[in-house]
């Protein structure tokens, strides 16, 4: 055993690299540090997958046994140290030991038999012995008739093939299945049967950013395993065109970030364009390095997408050194960029996040020109601006929040709280106001509950005509997650569509029963309400509220008309708008009906 | 003041495979235990803008 494991070390975050974490940055020295943990990190996966692997009978099948790939592994290491430790830090290979670690210790099932999962140990093995150019023999996995070798690239072999036998003599390798046989090329050329990885260099002056674009490894999805989708030829041209251009864009805004950016970022999964306006986007802690997103808009959109997951995936591997919270999942916080209730690790993610987005937005706008792009800036900066005050409030109260969870909170409190004073123009900062009561308000429609007793009363002085303020009661509420809610951003997506995309918008007023079709969740009302058009727009929700009392999306709709329209009956709806619902969704259930105006009217007074 | 927070994580940079194979599990310390939580807990590890409409 080496001096190293006889007196072991462990890893210390210094408080400058921590601190520089906590305010959202730690690109330097701070990103550096984490590929070196992560490094032990995935060598600890590693270690506790051999030993639960030991525990499972035949967890091989018609595979080498483990420890065959193992040793494999382990006589490159000793010639090759480099790539070992290169080929360990492979995003999907941190997916594929969760994963299987998972299948082993009986927590999770698989698509397939264990051994389809273990023997991407064995091709491992197999890759770090051609890069060393060491002699080897091993079998790896089929999957759908892919033999992949993890970041070199996959052999289309006959497709029910289970397995492949991979050889090599140090110069020649090559992949055979049944009655395939396919040669590995060396680095790019090609091979008949042979798919190599689409690797992509941006450049912005002295700054590189090199990924590989994955359509290939069976865990790159960070989910479950999938077999290789390749991309056409025309979809690989398009994302290496808008990845220089947005890398461009994170160098000259923010040029600190793109240095940690830079290390930290090996590997991009795309999925299919997502809906306009809406990119879809992923990390994993486990995949350090690795994104998952969708093929962009457009070049600043990814620049977004691409700090966003570069937040994620810093704070997920500092997340392995340190505790910043105590893990209590029974309560659920809101999140300004989810539908959904999450518990405090999720939300704090997410603050990171925004933290990262919301900094490149103000850089941003220092940049742009008079025009839309810095229509935009302004308008993300000042809407996530908005909605970190309110999130990280709620989230410095949490009593789950260690000492170091607390300063780390701090901190963030401080970055955010140092953009307060910087001045938006009065249009944009009114508009994202109203975005951000719009989804607070539609989230606390949906998933908070207020006092069953308190709305029966209210219900109760409604039907019989007295007055709201002579109501008491209970005023605690529960959250009760409502699974099926969605696209609590329509509003604010159709504000950037009107000013990114003026044609479709004006073909949405002249046809906006079709909002819905290209903003999801959107409805007519919500086209009038964004181009301006009140009196339409509160006539439409009203009619919305004649149909379905309980719909919040109306009842936002409603309430952000109003006040537009300086009736302050609409901040009523905006400020209490669990209790608009519920109270609306009780009286019908009387039997009764009632205007909503009128309900709201009658109930700001006890609000 | 220290110069630093210390973590469970021992580093295991130096570490060679042979090694990690044979070593008592007491010399991974706590952090092992972590990690089989995080590792049977997967919601907790994916992040992202609303992935749940990767669905």
């Amino acid at each position: 055993m080496s001096e190293n494991l006889r007196t072991p070390l462990r890893h210390s975050v210094p408080w400058a690299d921590f601190d520089a974490f906590a305010h959202g940055d730690g690109d330097g020295s701070g990103a550096e540090l984490l590929s070196r943990t992560e490094l032990s990190w995935r060598k600890l996966g590693l270690a506790a997958l051999l030993r639960a692997l030991a525990t499972v009978p035949d967890p091989v099948g018609p595979l080498d046994p483990v420890d065959a790939a193992w040793r494999l592994l382990a006589r490159v290491e000793r010639y090759a140290p480099d790539v070992v430790a290169r080929l360990l830090l492979h995003p999907p290979a941190g997916i594929w030991v969760s994963h299987t670690l998972r299948r082993a210790r009986g927590s999770a099932g698989g698509d397939g038999p264990l051994w389809l999962d273990v023997g991407y140990l064995h091709a491992l093995a197999a890759v770090a012995a051609i890069r060393a150019g060491v002699d080897f023999d091993i079998r790896i996995p089929v999957r759908a008739g892919a033999a992949v070798l993890p970041g070199l690239g996959y052999a289309t072999v006959a497709p029910d093939s289970e397995y492949a036998e991979v050889r090599g003599d140090g110069n020649t390798v090559v992949v055979a299945a049944q009655a395939s046989r396919v040669t590995v090329p060396r680095s790019g050329e090609a091979s008949e049967g042979w798919q190599s990885p689409h690797e992509l260099t941006a450049a912005a002056g002295e700054s590189r950013l090199t990924i590989v674009l994955d359509d290939a490894d069976p865990y790159r999805d960070m989910r479950q395993p999938k077999p290789p989708q390749p991309l056409r030829g025309s979809d690989v041209a398009r994302w290496r065109r808008v990845l220089d251009d947005a890398w461009r864009l994170v160098a000259e805004t923010q040029p600190e970030r793109a240095v940690g950016l830079a290390r930290v970022l090996t590997s991009i999964t795309p999925l299919p364009a997502a809906e306009r306006l809406r990119p879809l986007s992923a990390s994993c802690d486990e995949a350090f390095g690795g994104i998952v997103a969708s093929e962009p808009d457009d070049a600043l959109q990814l620049a977004a997408t691409l700090i966003h997951e570069y937040q994620h995936v810093k704070l997920g591997a500092l997340l392995h050194l340190v505790r910043l919270h105590q893990g209590d999942r029974s309560r659920h916080l809101y999140a300004a960029w989810r539908d959904d209730p999450r518990p405090l690790g999720g939300v704090l993610q997410g603050c990171y996040a925004f933290v990262g987005i919301t900094s490149f937005w103000r850089a941003r706008r220092a940049r742009a020109g008079p025009d839309v792009d810095r229509w935009l800036a302004d308008f993300e900066f000042a809407l996530w601006r908005r909605q970190l005050i309110r999130v990280l409030d709620q989230v410095s109260r949490e009593p789950s929040l260690t000492e170091l969870g607390r300063s780390f909170t701090g901190h963030l409190v401080r970055a955010v709280g140092s953009w307060r004073d910087d001045p938006v123009p009065a249009a944009v900062q009114s508009q994202t106001d109203a975005a951000a009561d719009d989804h607070y308000g539609q989230w606390r429609a949906y998933h908070v509950r207020p006092s069953p007793d308190r709305v029966v009363a209210l219900a109760e002085a409604w039907v019989s005509g007295a007055p709201a303020g002579d109501v008491d009661g209970c005023r605690e509420e529960t959250i009760h997650f409502d699974p099926s809610v969605r696209s609590l951003d329509a509003r604010a997506v159709l504000m950037r569509l009107r000013v990114l995309d003026p044609g479709l918008f004006d073909a949405l007023c002249k046809d906006p029963g079709d909002a819905g079709t290209f903003v999801a969740g959107a409805v007519a009302a919500d086209v009038a309400y964004v181009r301006g058009d009140l009196p339409a727009a509160r006539q439409g929700y009203v009619r919305l509220l004649a149909i379905d009392p309980g719909d919040p999306h109306a009842w936002l709709g409603l309430g952000l008309t109003m006040s537009a329209s300086g009736d302050s009956v609409g901040g009523a709806i905006i400020r209490a708008p669990e209790v608009v619902r519920s109270l609306a969704l009780a009286i019908a259930r009387s039997g009764q009906s009632t205007d909503p105006v009128d309900l709201t009217e009658w109930l700001r007074r006890a609000c | 003041m220290s110069e630093g927070i210390e973590s469970n994580l021992v580093d295991l940079g130096l570490a060679s495979l042979a090694e990690l194979a044979e070593i008592d599990n007491h010399v991974f310390g706590p952090a092992l235990e972590v990690l089989l939580q995080r590792v049977d807990d997967p919601s907790s590890s994916i992040s992202g803008y609303n992935p749940q409409r990767l669905d």
